[in-house]
């Protein structure tokens, strides 16, 4: 397929901005954790790339912040920030769905549901933060359907236009 | 004499040092830019990217926009005919052609190499390979695979498995003998209860996690070390209650690198199958993106350097023109070393020697004029003498004969000596005036109505003579003597009378012209008289040269001079029989032209 220069010129003035995702957060006291989900995510067309042999991609950025009662202009406190990345792919070899992890961890899930579940869902502990008051926890989410491969990755700013971020959403912790 | 200098070149390096360290500096960030883009880097890394894009075009707006503020003041320039200009012009075309001619060709080489590089290395050979590759490690893992798989399905391994509950042992045993890879056994009860376990404690399974799948193979999984694990599970019933058996089996530790290797290389490859074009696109885009704005510094260094060419050669071309108006006290100065700087050493020399014989020759010109002056007054001073002598001379023997007309003799005698002493006192008064000419005292004039004043006297006492005035413009004003050109244009018609006796006409002209970038006004003074004879025409400015019976020989003498003192020039063009063309060049500034200037 040759893609012709205007179209592609197109792409890379649109890729500046990502499209909209949204972020929700489901607390789970029992075991004392948060959820955050991102929604918005074409499962159909998520399906379609990953059977391809490609993978996809989501970053979570979690920042948790104690609030110091002072003016924002003065800000908050920041306690933790990370960035956690999920990668989900076929495995030709199982023929299964899996999900790589930060750490490392890869999980495997026969049914898509179930991968497509644990795909767009963070788990994020909070018994460190158990002893801590006034915390809030700000959370940005961006999927992108495509992960481009070292030489590939240049094009990754160009098709950012096909990715989904998420506006920073604030949590606070009980 | 005070010595005039003027640098031969710039010698100030500031602006291609500042060049040069643009050059570096946006170097230093496209490779920076190449080593960020052949890493797998994150998504937060794009902002770095952007900033670097943006940077790239605002340095690239910057230069675009000082390259055409220098075309355009160039281009200024070369319309208002600077010297110099046309030469920078043609350097600064020649550069860019050459510029233009070396960035070109690498780009479309770099791109068309970059694409062949890619192709070479993207090949069908390649994705074959890969895919063989893959087919031999999946029909690797197929079989081990299906052999876990069977332990569900196989009435055999039904058989085996039936009372392991109560003799695990036993039925590991022979499990170890048909499936020699297994790395452990554990039976669960129906709740997840733990019956028995066997073998490395490193591929157990937790009972939850097998507890809600369902029977026959599970997903792999990936252990420590990247340690694949199969897993497969048996349920069985007997006596004592329903459960199921857990087998885990190791496979090799480097097939888990070696399979990531495989489907990630396969992976690249669809994405550069799939976006190859784009890709190209890309890498094309960026390389003019980086490439665009080294070429605008090459061309604004072009600006520079033709620059350090023009400007010696234009100094030295003022310096030819300073001289050859007559000042001697221009010197170039030159700093360098190479052969512009010993162009600069030979005219400074050239204009010293010049001078030196300048001076020479006007000495042995002034003295060779005072001689002749000397000469030619002697000779007037003498022709007097003789009737002077002769009166007396008569005088003195009628008194000594005591004839009756002595008194007559003495009247007339008498009579003859005082013309002659007053011939001689107006030719003394004459030439003192000659000597003592003042400095003009130069003031807004303008020309016609002078030209009419000066002519004035003689439209009506010259017969058969007509002055026209017709073609000097009245807009014409000069900053000169008043008194001073009204006597040049006096002398020059009075000239012009004498030579017309059977009359004629005396024309003036004026025009504006330009000589280097001095503005001058040329006027004209033609008269249709006999003309000059050829064999005095290098003498008509010499003092006391006169060709006529009457006059002092002075007045054309007088007019050079006053011209001279005027910072102009004249000479003439004589045919005879046709008549005499004077031309005086005096300067004039622009707004002159006008009528609305003055110095």
């Amino acid at each position: 397929m040759r893609l012709p220069p205007a179209f592609l010129l197109l792409c890379a003035a649109g890729a500046l901005y990502a499209q909209e995702a949204s972020l929700d957060f489901i607390q789970n006291i029992e075991n004392s954790q948060v959820s955050v989900h991102i929604s918005g995510i074409n499962e159909a067309g998520l399906w379609s790339h990953i059977v391809q042999g490609f993978r996809a991609r989501v970053q979570y950025t979690l920042r948790i912040y104690q609030d110091t009662g002072r003016p924002s202009f003065f800000g908050d406190r920041l306690l933790l920030e990370m960035d956690l990345v999920q990668e989900g792919r076929w495995d030709v070899f199982g023929s299964c769905w899996e999900i790589r992890h930060t750490n490392g961890q890869r999980v495997f899930y026969r049914d898509w549901d179930e991968f497509f579940r644990n795909f767009r869902r963070l788990d994020f502990p909070l018994l460190a933060f158990s002893g801590e008051e006034r915390l809030y926890m700000l959370a940005r989410v961006r999927f992108q359907t495509m992960v481009f491969r070292p030489p590939l990755n240049i094009l990754q700013m160009f098709y950012s236009g096909r990715d989904l971020q998420s506006a920073w959403r604030r949590f606070d912790v009980p | 004499m005070k010595m005039r200098w003027k640098h031969g070149q710039s010698g100030s390096p500031v602006v291609l040092l500042g060049l040069f360290f643009f050059y570096v500096l946006f170097v230093s960030l496209v490779l920076f830019f190449s080593n960020q883009v052949l890493q797998d880097f994150a998504l937060n890394r794009n902002i770095t990217l952007f900033v670097i894009g943006g940077l790239t075009i605002l340095f690239s707006s910057l230069l675009l926009f000082t390259i055409g503020f220098q075309g355009f003041q160039l281009f200024r320039a070369g319309s208002a005919e600077k010297p110099g200009m046309r030469f920078k012009l043609r350097l600064v075309f020649f550069f860019l052609v050459i510029i233009v001619f070396a960035a070109v060709p690498q780009a479309v080489l770099s791109v068309n190499f970059i694409n062949s590089a890619l192709r070479s290395v993207f090949n069908s050979r390649v994705d074959s390979a890969l895919r063989d590759g893959l087919s031999v490690a999946m029909q690797y893992y197929n079989e081990k695979a299906e052999f876990m798989e069977q332990i569900s399905s196989n009435s055999f391994f039904s058989n085996l498995l039936q009372d392991s509950d109560r003799n695990g042992e036993a039925a590991w045993e022979n499990l170890k003998q048909v499936l020699p890879y297994l790395a452990s056994f554990q039976v669960f009860s129906q709740t997840g209860d733990e019956v028995y376990e066997t073998g490395d404690r490193d591929f157990f399974a937790a009972s939850e996690d097998v507890l809600a799948a369902a029977g026959g193979l599970l997903p792999r999984e990936i252990l420590k070390q990247n340690i694949n694990v199969l897993r497969s599970k048996k349920e069985f019933e007997n006596r004592r209650g329903r459960f199921f058996v857990v087998l885990s089996a190791r496979l090799p530790e480097t097939f888990d690198q070696y399979a990531e290797n495989l489907t990630s290389t396969l992976e690249t490859y669809r994405q550069f199958e799939q976006y190859r074009p784009a890709f190209l696109f890309v890498i094309s885009t960026l390389y003019g993106l980086f490439s665009f704005p080294l070429m605008l510094l090459a061309i604004l260094a072009s600006f520079r350097l033709s620059d350090e060419i023009v400007r010696p050669l234009v100094n030295l071309e003022d310096a030819t023109r300073k001289v050859a108006e007559g000042d001697f006290s221009f010197r170039i100065l030159s700093r360098s070393r190479d052969e512009l700087s010993l162009l600069a050493d030979s005219f400074n020399r050239m204009v010293m020697e010049l001078e030196k014989s300048r001076l020479k020759s006007m000495q042995t010109e002034k003295v060779a004029a005072w001689q002749e002056i000397a000469q030619r007054l002697a000779h007037e001073i003498k022709n007097p003498l003789t009737p002077i002598k002769l009166s007396a001379q008569r005088i003195l023997k009628r008194y000594g004969e005591k004839t009756e007309d002595f008194g007559e003799v003495l009247y007339a005698a008498a009579g003859a000596i005082i013309r002659e002493v007053d011939g001689l006192d107006a030719l003394l008064t004459e030439f003192r005036n000659f000597s003592r000419l003042p400095a003009p005292q130069p003031q807004p004039v303008k020309l016609k109505d002078l030209i009419l004043e000066a002519t004035a006297a003689y439209r009506y006492r010259a017969e058969n003579i007509s002055i026209h005035c017709d073609e000097v413009s009245p807009a014409i004003t000069l900053s000169l003597d008043p008194g001073q050109i009204r006597q040049v244009f006096a002398n020059l018609v009075t000239n012009g009378i004498d030579a017309m006796p059977r009359g004629g006409d005396i024309i003036f002209r004026a025009d504006i012209i330009k000589k280097g970038n001095t503005r001058y006004c040329r006027i004209q003074v033609e008269d249709t008289g006999e003309g000059i004879a050829a064999e005095n025409v290098a003498q008509v400015f010499n003092p006391y040269f006169t060709t006529k019976s009457f006059g002092t020989g002075l007045g054309l003498s007088v007019v050079e001079r006053i011209i001279f003192d005027h910072k102009g020039q004249i000479w003439f063009e004589s045919h005879p029989g046709v008549g005499t063309t004077f031309f005086i060049d005096l300067p004039a500034e622009k707004q002159d032209e006008q009528g609305t200037g003055n110095r």
